[in-house]
């Protein structure tokens, strides 16, 4: 597994100038001491920006690339971060750069290796912060199954459910679903009536019509459609008043076909109501549309990149340069972030659908009407009602479904509303006339019994016809409503023992990390697992004085959600991390009391000994328990400092920081007060190795002494032992060098030339010279006291001082 | 993801979906449908439906 060697950042967030994290070749764990707002968070973000090209926190709250470079650099200066890998194919440097108004991303390694492991590793568990800690543990149920679905990878799980129910829901609201059932109903009933039975299939059709020809023994029997038309024929041709027995038949017709199309009408009206006025609800509230509309928008974008039709690399929104992988992610968050509002949008739409077929209804049923009245007598105004409503009602489908995906107003405009209501009453009235037409129109008994026999063989063909077609509409969508069902069953089966599968094994770790940071001795707190709930959530059980019992929040203080989220991210980063065997924890140990801290510890010395960990605290106690704990074990510990001056970095040796000078004076930048604490820091290394006596003070303060102070117990002990180097004239012009220091950091950085910090920097080297050994890199020490010589040495011995006793 | 003991979430549908050839209470329609959307990483709601609508006619 890959550990970090190198971290190195700069020009980000709080890191003004390079800050370098040396993590040695092996890729040793760190524990990093910063004061609060010391910038030590740089790092994590530093780390997560690398991987994941976003800050969560800072991308939650829409401060985006902009918020990544520091705000002291200058514009020239350039944002990056840079990790090598103990796999060292895999070191990369990622730069921020402006193009435009906009940044734009871009990696040093283009190598396939490289890219591979960036797409593991952005799904690995890398960081812990202090704010996210109980995050997960404070969420709903269903909230917790989506983000734990995400945390180890089980999107594709949640999404094939997702659409299965989508799709179901769809069918089961789809309007021709529902007004194939209702044609059913009313058929069904009609059938009753007609034949006094429901007839399932054409057999039984033929049975009940050959029934009805029975008393009129044509000779011939029912068996198929052509013996059916000629049934009815013959029947015909047994009435002598042909004539008059056509305008019946016509007349039955079309009173039937006007009632159809009142019924039409009608429906049409309900739909219309149940549609339009929560359709108006919801588009007059702009910032519903505002969301609807970035909604869409993000939706076609996401349609877009899913067919490849993006360029490489370009963005198909605005044309900068980006990411597409990450692009897609985070267009798809957001859809999944406007979701409700998308919903509210979607029982609108099933209503519009359902207004939409009625209408289209009353245009099928009004031409057929037009067909029904050729040859009988029809007034002028009703024919120019049909005609003018059919045209409106196309009219209107056509508005709506063009307005709706737009969100426009939809409305029954007021010709419609005017012509509907005069067509119903015309054609209640065209009812009434059929009516009494028929009833002027007189036939024999005989006669009379066949016609009613040719028009009962007429409407049981129609509403047979009705029936079969609608049954097997209905039919299809049951079968495909069913296995979609059947599916979403077994197939949530199948995803809780996935589900269950990798809860359980979260559980074994998440119940030991916890139960270690709180033994059940003193606590109440037992078997703790994570377990699914329902069909839609997964929660914490655990049990509470001896009984079972969820939700953590219910009895767990702030201090035990704290070890459980611990226990959480700790058992996830066992389980998912794959390729990256390291981790950050950011400042995690706040409202932790003493012991468990001291358990915390433990618990990362016994379980993830393997592990490279980084760990960043602002609290000095934990920082000194770590160094006591670990700092033998192999860890480094750093501590970093903050000023505005040079924002975060790592407090390291007078060599170091010499560097870093020298690396701010190629940049031209102001270094007076620089030099003055690079001599600081040389003086205390010098006084410490020689034990130049100090007057005594207290903890920081001791580390608070100036050079004014170093520099005059250190002339009075090289005074007291060492003749030789005591009128060495660097003592002085070292006074002078850090007047410079002083003068140049204050008040008169403008009088201190490049040449006055050469100088200075001379005068420090030449200090150094005197006691640092070239050879060894060592400083002579008042511990490698030479007696028989009366000397003190350098590690290697090729420096020496003269130097009058030990003591 | 601990590979040598959870499968991914991908090979969890994967498997899911090749066992619904083997049930004959299905409609054979949806399953192809819902076989071919996946294999070619299209499956979404609207696609399924518009497929589903086609086999009804």
């Amino acid at each position: 597994m890959i550990r970090l060697k190198k971290i190195k950042i700069s020009g980000f967030r709080g890191a003004r100038y390079p800050l370098a994290i040396d993590l040695t070749s092996s890729g040793k764990s760190i524990a990093i001491y910063g004061e609060n707002a010391a910038g030590k968070s740089t790092i994590t973000d530093a780390v997560e920006w690398f991987f994941k090209d976003r800050i969560d926190h800072l991308w939650r709250e829409d401060c985006k690339a902009d918020a990544l470079r520091n705000v002291d650099i200058d514009e020239k200066d350039v944002t990056s971060v840079s990790l090598e890998f103990t796999a060292k194919n895999l070191a990369s440097e990622k730069i921020l750069k402006k193009r435009g108004n906009s940044y734009i991303t871009e990696e040093t390694n283009k190598t396939a290796e490289f890219k591979t492991y960036i797409s593991h590793a952005k799904d690995e568990r890398l960081d812990l912060r202090t704010a996210y800690l109980t995050e997960f543990i404070k969420k709903r149920k269903g909230e917790k199954r989506i983000e734990l679905a995400n945390i180890i990878g089980y999107e594709a799980i949640e999404s094939f459910r997702k659409v299965i129910q989508s799709t179901q829901n769809a069918l089961e609201n789809d309007p021709t679903y529902i007004a194939a059932k209702k044609i059913l109903d009313t058929a069904q009933a009609k059938l009753l009536q007609l034949a006094s039975k429901v007839l399932r299939n054409q057999e039984e059709l033929y049975i009940t019509a050959n029934e009805i020809l029975k008393p009129f023994k044509l000779g011939k029997t029912i068996s198929d459609e052509d013996s059916y038309k000629d049934c009815i024929q013959d029947l015909k041709s047994k009435v002598a008043q042909r004539e008059k027995a056509e305008k019946k038949l016509k007349l039955e017709s079309l009173r039937s076909q006007c009632e159809s199309l009142i019924k039409a009408l009608q429906d049409a009206d309900g739909s219309a109501s149940s549609f339009l006025e929560p359709y108006g609800r919801l588009i007059e509230s702009k910032e519903k549309v505002k969301l609807l509309d970035l909604e869409q928008f993000l939706s076609k974008g996401k349609e877009l990149l899913n067919k490849g039709l993006a360029e490489p690399s370009k963005c198909p929104f605005c044309g900068s340069r980006v990411d597409l992988d990450h692009l897609r992610e985070e267009v798809e968050k957001r859809i999944i972030e406007l979701d409700t509002i998308k919903k509210e949008f979607q029982s609108t739409k099933s209503l519009k659908d359902q207004w939409i077929n009625d209408l289209g209804n009353v245009r099928v049923i009004g031409k057929e009407l037009e067909k029904k009245w050729v040859g009988l007598d029809i007034s002028k105004e009703l024919e120019t009602l049909v005609e003018d409503s059919l045209a409106i009602a196309n009219t209107l489908i056509k508005a709506t479904e063009e307005g709706f995906p737009r969100y426009e107003k939809i409305s029954e405009n007021k010709k419609w509303k005017e012509t509907k209501d005069k067509l119903v009453a015309d054609l209640e009235a065209r009812v009434k006339k059929a009516d009494d037409e028929i009833k002027t129109l007189t036939f024999t008994k005989e006669e009379q019994t066949i016609l009613e026999a040719i028009e009962k063989l007429n409407n049981l063909k129609t509403v047979f016809d009705d029936y079969q077609q609608n049954f097997k509409l209905r039919d299809s969508f049951e079968r495909q409503i069913k296995t979609l069902d059947k599916i979403k069953e077994d197939f949530t089966k199948v995803q809780n023992a996935a589900f269950q599968n990798m809860l359980d094994l979260m559980s074994t770790d998440i119940s030991r990390y916890y139960l270690y940071l709180h033994p059940p001795g003193d606590e109440k707190v037992d078997q703790i697992r994570l377990r699914i709930v329902g069909e839609e959530g997964i929660e914490f059980e655990y049990s509470f004085h001896g009984k079972p019992t969820y939700p953590p929040m219910k009895y767990l203080s702030e201090s035990h959600l704290n070890s459980l989220g611990i226990a959480l991210f700790l058992s996830s980063v066992k389980l998912i991390n794959t390729k990256s065997n390291f981790f950050i924890l950011d400042d995690i140990v706040t409202s932790f009391d003493h012991g468990h801290r001291f358990r915390l510890l433990r618990l990362l010395q016994e379980e993830f000994k393997d592990w490279q960990i980084i760990i960043l605290t602002h609290e000095r106690f934990w920082f000194e328990i770590i160094r006591r704990e670990l700092g033998a074990t192999g860890w480094i510990l750093k501590e970093v400092d903050c000023t505005p001056e040079n924002g975060i970095q790592i407090k390291g040796s007078w060599a170091d920081y010499r560097e870093f000078i020298m690396e701010k004076k190629s940049q031209d930048k102001l270094v007076a007060n620089d030099i003055r604490n690079l001599l600081e820091r040389l003086l205390k290394e010098i006084c410490q190795s020689l034990e130049v006596k100090m007057a005594f003070r207290y903890n920081e303060n001791n580390e608070e002494r100036m050079v004014g102070e170093l520099l005059s117990e250190l002339r009075r002990t090289v005074n007291e032992k060492n003749e030789s180097i005591k009128d060495n004239p660097i003592f002085s012009r070292i006074e002078t060098s850090n007047f410079l220091g002083t003068a140049g950091s204050h008040d008169r950085p403008q009088d201190i030339s490049k040449g006055d910090i050469e100088v200075a920097l001379e005068d420090i080297d030449a200090l150094e010279e005197l006691f640092l050994c070239s050879q060894c890199n060592t400083l002579v020490s008042k511990k490698r006291f030479v007696t028989a010589e009366k000397k003190i040495t350098c590690k290697c011995g090729k420096l020496g001082l003269d130097w009058k006793g030990a003591d | 993801m601990n590979e040598k003991i959870l499968k991914s979430g991908d090979e969890v549908v994967k498997e899911f979906i090749k066992s619904l050839e083997k049930d004959a209470s299905l409609d054979k329609a949806v399953v192809n449908a819902i076989t071919s959307l996946y294999s070619q990483k299209k499956l979404t709601p609207t696609r399924l439906q518009k497929i589903l609508d086609t086999k009804r006619k």
